[in-house]
């Protein structure tokens, strides 16, 4: 159950995350438009925030974590 | 914003000195995790956490979940740098600011209205990179425009002048 707690948190964390990262994209876009500047920024926060997401899921995977009882939480909850 | 055949004469941002200090703070948050492990890891403590327990996981998320946040930061950041501007144009000045992510004020005022035009360098850095505020008292409800740290204030200033002086 613990295991449910601590992912369920991360999620809406990343939840959060991805909201205000859209957001702020999509911002600057609208007021400033498509520019070079811009889709730079973008793909530079894209590329380190997907570097980031990787390191974590592979870091994750080497866990010797139980993963079943998320499993059949996700399972149970579909 | 801007009518249409009216010729923009200044376009400003902050200097980027003002990102860069923003910058090099999201890079000593990024740099915290690394100081933190190494410390761990040279006292010989930390890494004693089991593989299969919980908290190895919370702490594998925790520091993932930091440094997509401090990346945030860091894009919003840029965000507000970016997005704060002033514009001169033959006939008016324009004050863009963006507070906050859904909060941004636009203020325009006629040059004809301009009284007076200050520029004000102050501090160690502001004057080894020649940025700093340029002041501009107007006749208008909004009594007075900032430009905030924008780089060459007193060419600025002069440019300004230049035009109301043609305006007028």
């Amino acid at each position: 159950m613990e295991f449910v707690i601590v992912v369920s948190i991360y999620l809406l964390f990343l939840a959060v995350w991805v909201f205000l990262s859209m957001m702020t994209i999509f911002m600057m876009l609208r007021y400033q438009g498509i520019s070079l500047i811009t889709w730079g920024a973008a793909l530079f926060y894209a590329g380190a925030s997907g570097i980031v997401l990787l390191v974590t899921m592979i870091v994750v995977s080497k866990l010797e974590v139980d993963w079943t009882s998320l499993l059949y939480f996700f399972r149970a909850s579909l | 914003m801007i009518f249409f055949g009216e010729k923009v004469i200044l376009k400003v941002r902050k200097h980027p000195i003002v990102f860069f200090v923003d910058s090099f703070f999201c890079f000593i948050l990024l740099l915290i995790p690394f100081i933190l492990f190494g410390v761990m890891y040279i006292s010989g403590r930390g890494f004693e956490i089991p593989r299969e327990s919980i908290l190895s996981l919370i702490v594998v998320l925790v520091v993932g979940l930091y440094y997509l946040y401090t990346l945030l930061f860091l894009l919003f950041s840029f965000f507000m740098y970016f997005l704060d501007r002033w514009i001169v144009t033959e006939k008016h000045i324009i004050d863009i600011k963006q507070t906050s992510l859904f909060s941004r004020t636009v203020a325009k005022q006629e040059l004809e209205r301009v009284q007076d035009v200050t520029a004000e360098v102050k501090g160690f850095f502001q004057t080894i990179f020649n940025f700093g505020n340029v002041y501009i008292q107007t006749a208008g409800e909004q009594e007075r425009f900032i430009f905030e740290n924008v780089p060459d204030p007193n060419g600025i200033v002069n440019t300004i002048l230049k035009v109301v002086d043609q305006t007028k």
